[in-house]
C-alpha cells in the first residue's frame, strides 16, 4: 500500500474522517449489511480491474475495426456491451469522435458524472471547481492548463455529462502506427485522451 | 434550476491543477466509503435518487469546503457518492 496509509500504524493520529468511516463500517458490518471481505474485493476491483485500460481497449478496437467504430459511434452502450462491459443500470454511453476539424471534451458541470466502466473513478481535477466551471466557457484555456493546444480552426465541442448519459472521447489514432495490433495501440491511449484533455501518446514515447 | 452545484460558466475558480500519477484512493477511507456505497446500493438499501439527495451538502457547507480545501484537492469529502 502507499504512504497514504501511514496513519494506520499510529491510532492516535487517525483523522476524524478515518474514525467516522471505521465506525460506519463496523456498524454496517455488525448489522449484517456489508461483509468487510466484500468491501476489500470492491476496493481491489477499483484499484485493478476498473480503470482507463478498459476504455483504451475500446478505442484501440475502434481504430483497427471499421465496423466496431461505426457501431461504437452509433450506440456505444451496445457496442461496448459486445466486449463484455456491463454498464451501471441506467447509464447510456455516447462515444464522440475527434477529427482534424473537431475536438471533443467531456465535463460534468454539476458534479462528477463519468464513464466509470470505461475510465474508472474520475480524477480529483475532474470533480473540482476549476474544471467544472471553466470547461464550458473557456475550453481552450482549460486545455492550456493541461499543456494542450489545438489549431485555431479546430472546433471544440464540450459535452456536459448527466447521471444517465456519459461520454467517451474517441481520440484520433496517432500517425506512424500503421499495422499495429490492438494491444499495442491500447498502450498509447491515455485516460485524458478519452476525456478530451489530452492526446494519445505518440508511438515510441516512453510508457 | 441553478445553485452552487451548477458551476458551468462560473468565474474565479482558477487554473485546473492535475495531480501527476494520482492514486485511485488518496487515503484508505476513500476506498472503504466507495465500497460501502456500492455494497449498500447493491443491497438495495438506497437508490440513486436517495443518494443524490444525500449528496447535496448544504450550500453554505459546500462553499465553505471549496474555500477551505487546497487547489487540486477539492471534492475530497468522499461521502458524496458520484452520480
Amino acid at each position: 500500500m502507499s504512504d497514504h496509509d501511514h496513519h494506520d500504524h499510529d491510532h492516535s493520529e487517525l483523522s476524524e474522517m478515518e474514525l467516522r468511516v471505521r465506525a460506519l463500517e463496523t456498524v454496517l458490518s455488525e448489522k449484517g449489511y456489508v461483509d468487510p471481505a466484500a468491501l476489500d474485493a470492491i476496493v481491489q476491483a477499483y484499484e485493478t480491474r476498473i480503470g482507463p485500460h478498459n476504455g483504451a481497449r475500446v478505442v484501440a478496437k475502434a481504430w483497427v475495426d471499421a465496423d466496431f467504430r461505426r457501431a461504437l459511434l452509433d450506440d456505444a452502450t451496445k457496442a461496448v456491451g459486445t466486449l463484455g462491459h456491463v454498464s451501471r443500470v441506467g447509464d447510456h454511453l455516447v462515444a464522440v469522435e475527434n477529427t482534424p476539424q473537431r475536438h471533443n471534451m467531456v465535463v460534468c458541470t454539476l458534479c462528477s458524472c463519468y464513464p466509470w466502466e470505461m475510465l474508472g473513478l474520475p480524477p480529483v481535477w475532474y470533480k473540482a471547481a476549476p474544471y467544472r466551471s471553466r470547461a464550458v466557457k473557456d475550453p481552450r484555456g482549460v486545455l492550456a492548463d493541461f499543456g494542450v493546444s489545438l489549431p485555431k480552426e479546430t472546433e471544440i465541442r464540450v459535452w456536459d455529462s448527466t447521471a444517465e448519459t456519459r461520454f467517451l472521447v474517441l481520440p484520433m489514432r496517432p500517425a506512424g502506427t500503421e499495422g499495429w495490433s490492438e494491444d499495442k495501440l491500447a498502450e498509447l491511449v491515455t485516460r485524458d485522451s478519452m476525456i478530451g484533455t489530452g492526446f494519445p501518446k505518440p508511438p515510441g514515447a516512453p510508457s | 434550476m441553478n445553485g452552487v452545484h451548477d458551476m458551468g460558466g462560473m468565474d474565479g475558480f482558477g487554473k485546473v491543477v492535475a495531480e501527476p500519477n494520482e492514486p485511485m484512493f488518496h487515503t484508505r477511507w476513500e476506498g472503504r466509503v466507495l465500497a460501502m456505497v456500492r455494497a449498500m446500493g447493491a443491497a438495495g438499501a438506497f437508490n440513486i435518487d436517495t443518494s443524490r439527495s444525500a449528496a447535496r451538502l448544504s450550500r453554505e457547507l459546500l462553499l465553505q469546503e471549496m474555500d477551505a480545501r487546497p487547489r487540486g484537492h477539492a471534492d475530497r469529502q468522499g461521502l458524496r457518492p458520484e452520480r
